[in-house]
């Protein structure tokens, strides 16, 4: 009898968690609609009368492209709203949690999803009717990332992306992409592969999957030192692979050169936001002393990603080094295994998301802009092609400028406040503790901001120093120029106003 | 214990053989030979359920479907070797010390206080009673997971008209 009462209390809390994660609910209806909505519509995209052939393409795309935005509005509406109530609940018998900061990374995951489907439109790009369904997909394993707080959920949640991103970056099809996807994909199954035996030794030690009950750090701090370190090595090289820190980064150039350009931006915002806050998660429940190995890993990301980057022709390539050296700074944060440090990393990670996004909207529509034909063997994306484009449009120009400024990290824009804050965390440390590792890090780091300037002003000086080619003409339609100016706008604001975005981050 | 020793030392032998054999099908069938060597390790640890699963689905499906693609791609044929010499003392040097660190560590586990486990704990009862009860989000999530690689499998592997084939 009394089983029979557990049984009933256990659906009653099965059914509130599902209450509770509606935005993930709906956006797997949605899933699953884009999927049947994908296939009524290809049939009648595919009927050939003639005339409206290109009419009944273009429907097709513009309904899935439809249902996916109104869909994410919705998702995203539903997530703000679950600002008001904001008691950390544990749902599913304590797989989830739901807390502000979970909500407020959702929030970000669920805009950048907006951001990429703007992108999409305003550089008119046709996929087929697959591709809106996995992003969704991608979205809803963002989503979970932010909400675990149990291992398999961890894992489970990592999963769903990397399989989804691993499709997204083979989806053009071409060899090229189909390089790239193959790459990604025997990186992310070694790294999940070791990241799964990491969290079965930790398993092992603590007899629990549960990374915020006091049994787990209990458990952990009862094992042997060395031990208990080696697996939680093992099980952050899965988290490391998704925020490509070094060295877990070889992947990143050839994915990014591979992918369709606004999917590139997309994966060099969001599944970092969500690994980091799973890291932070991570860190804050183990007791071991990560703070030598966490300098180590920072250090040699910015080291490899700026180095790298200096020699890069190619723009997507470029930036993906560079996304390397950011995932060094922000890690600079978890250094400090301070609030401050936290703190300062959840500001990076909005200061890169508007970088990001805007960056590779700009290099994207330079590169497809009408006129610019290269040779087969070429890239559209090659360094070269932006000679003198900021002459012919200079609104487009100083809209590249502010970005790779704040991409280097220098004032007027976000991004200096962005390293600024990581590095005084960074110096508090320091002074707490008065590790060499730390001071070596913080001289390094400065450092290596300097050698960044390098490269990232090479883009804006080849557009305005040096001459285009003859009779090249670059203008931006009135769609493509306003979301970049609703991207880049919020990295001037962010410096101005970096106190205000600061103090809703400390209210988390 | 003593047949769990046999058991340990078939299982290495059989896995070190899938490297070491230079014919690809003989590689495949030794790896059929570890996954049942590993369900035997299931037996033993009273996880009955998961030792039929593995032999099913692993050895029975999954190998014999990689065995047809091996022979039908007839890689029998012995490449040259790709990787220098330098490259092969690298990751020698390399898989060696993450060897001899995980071995470290694992002696340095203290396992004493290791609680005898009830009989019942394989059995698909058990399993069924975690699966459905504290389990059930990660159960239900493995399937938007599965769709999700069913679909780009289909999409990447399906042939449009005129699509180029490398």
């Amino acid at each position: 009898m009394t089983k029979k009462i557990y049984l009933a209390d256990l659906l009653e809390h099965i059914l509130e968690s599902l209450n509770i994660i509606s935005p993930e609910v709906f956006l797997g209806a949605v899933f699953l609609l884009l999927i049947i909505a994908e296939l009524f519509l290809y049939k009648y995209a595919s009927q050939k009368t003639d005339l409206s052939e290109s009419t009944n393409e273009n429907t097709y795309q513009n309904t899935l492209w439809g249902i996916t935005l109104i869909s994410v509005l919705i998702a995203l509406n539903q997530v703000i709203l679950q600002f008001s109530n904001t008691n950390d609940t544990f749902l599913f018998g304590e797989m989830l949690i739901l807390d502000s900061k979970a909500i407020f990374f959702k929030a970000l995951n669920t805009l950048s999803v907006f951001f990429l489907l703007a992108h999409i439109y305003v550089s008119k790009r046709k996929y087929a009717g697959e591709f809106y369904p996995l992003v969704i997909s991608v979205l809803i394993g963002l989503n979970l990332m932010t909400m675990s707080v149990n291992l398999l959920m961890i894992y489970l949640s990592i999963e769903i992306v990397s399989i989804s991103s691993y499709i997204l970056t083979a989806f053009n099809k071409t060899r090229k992409a189909a390089e790239g996807g193959l790459k990604y994909i025997l990186f992310g199954a070694a790294a999940s592969a070791v990241m799964l035996y990491g969290m079965s030794l930790l398993y092992g030690m603590t007899g629990t999957l549960n990374i915020a009950s006091p049994d787990f750090s209990r458990g952990i701090a009862q094992t042997d030192n060395i031990a208990s370190t080696i697996a939680i090595v093992l099980t952050l090289c899965g988290f490391l692979f998704k925020i490509s820190a070094s060295p877990f980064h070889i992947w990143t150039p050839d994915v990014y050169q591979s992918a369709p350009t606004p999917i590139v931006a997309f994966f060099a915002v969001a599944p970092k936001i969500a690994a980091f806050l799973v890291i932070i998660r991570f860190y804050s429940a183990v007791p071991n002393d990560l703070q030598v190995l966490t300098a180590v890993i920072a250090l040699a990301s910015i080291t490899f990603g700026n180095f790298s980057a200096l020699w890069q022709k190619d723009t997507k390539r470029l930036l993906a080094y560079s996304t390397i050296a950011h995932t060094g700074f922000m890690l600079i944060g978890l250094v400090t295994l301070s609030e401050l440090g936290v703190k300062s990393v959840v500001f990076y990670l909005i200061v890169s998301l508007f970088t990001n996004f805007s960056a590779f909207l700009l290099i994207d529509l330079a590169a497809n802009r009408t006129g610019n034909d290269v040779p087969e063997s070429t890239s559209k994306f090659a360094i070269d092609n932006f000679k003198g484009l900021g002459r012919i449009n200079p609104l487009f120009g100083i809209l590249v400028v502010i970005v790779m400024i704040s991409l280097a990290g220098l004032p007027p824009t976000a991004g200096f406040f962005a390293k600024l804050n990581v590095f005084s965390a960074l110096w508090e440390a320091y002074q707490l503790s008065g590790r060499q590792i730390l001071l070596l890090l913080f001289a390094f780091g400065l450092l290596n901001t300097v050698i960044s300037l390098f490269f990232y002003l090479k883009i804006p000086f080849l557009m305005f120093f040096k001459e285009s080619e003859e009779g090249q003409t670059f203008q931006l339609s009135t769609e493509q120029l306003a979301l970049a100016i609703l991207l880049v706008l919020p990295i001037l604001l962010l410096f101005f106003k970096a106190d205000w975005l600061m103090n809703i981050i400390s209210q988390l | 214990m003593n047949f769990w020793y046999f058991l340990t030392a078939l299982t290495l032998l059989s896995a070190s053989m899938v490297i070491l054999s230079k014919n690809p099908i003989h590689s495949v069938l030794y790896l059929v030979f570890t996954f049942f060597c590993i369900s035997g390790h299931y037996v033993l640890l009273n996880a009955q359920f998961l030792m039929a699963v593995n032999i099913v689905v692993y050895a029975g499906a999954i190998m014999v479907l990689f065995l047809f693609v091996i022979m039908m791609m007839d890689l029998s044929k012995n490449s040259p070797d790709s990787k220098s010499t330098l490259t092969k003392l690298a990751g020698a040097i390399l898989g060696g010390t993450l060897l001899v660190i995980l071995i470290a560590a694992s002696r340095k586990v203290d396992l004493k206080d290791v609680k005898p486990i009830d009989a019942q704990t394989g059995m698909v009862e058990g399993l069924g009673q975690i699966l459905y009860r504290d389990y059930v989000l990660p159960f239900e999530l493995v399937s938007i997971l599965f769709f999700v690689a069913m679909v780009g499998a289909v999409m990447l592997g399906k042939r449009e008209a005129g699509e180029r084939n490398f």
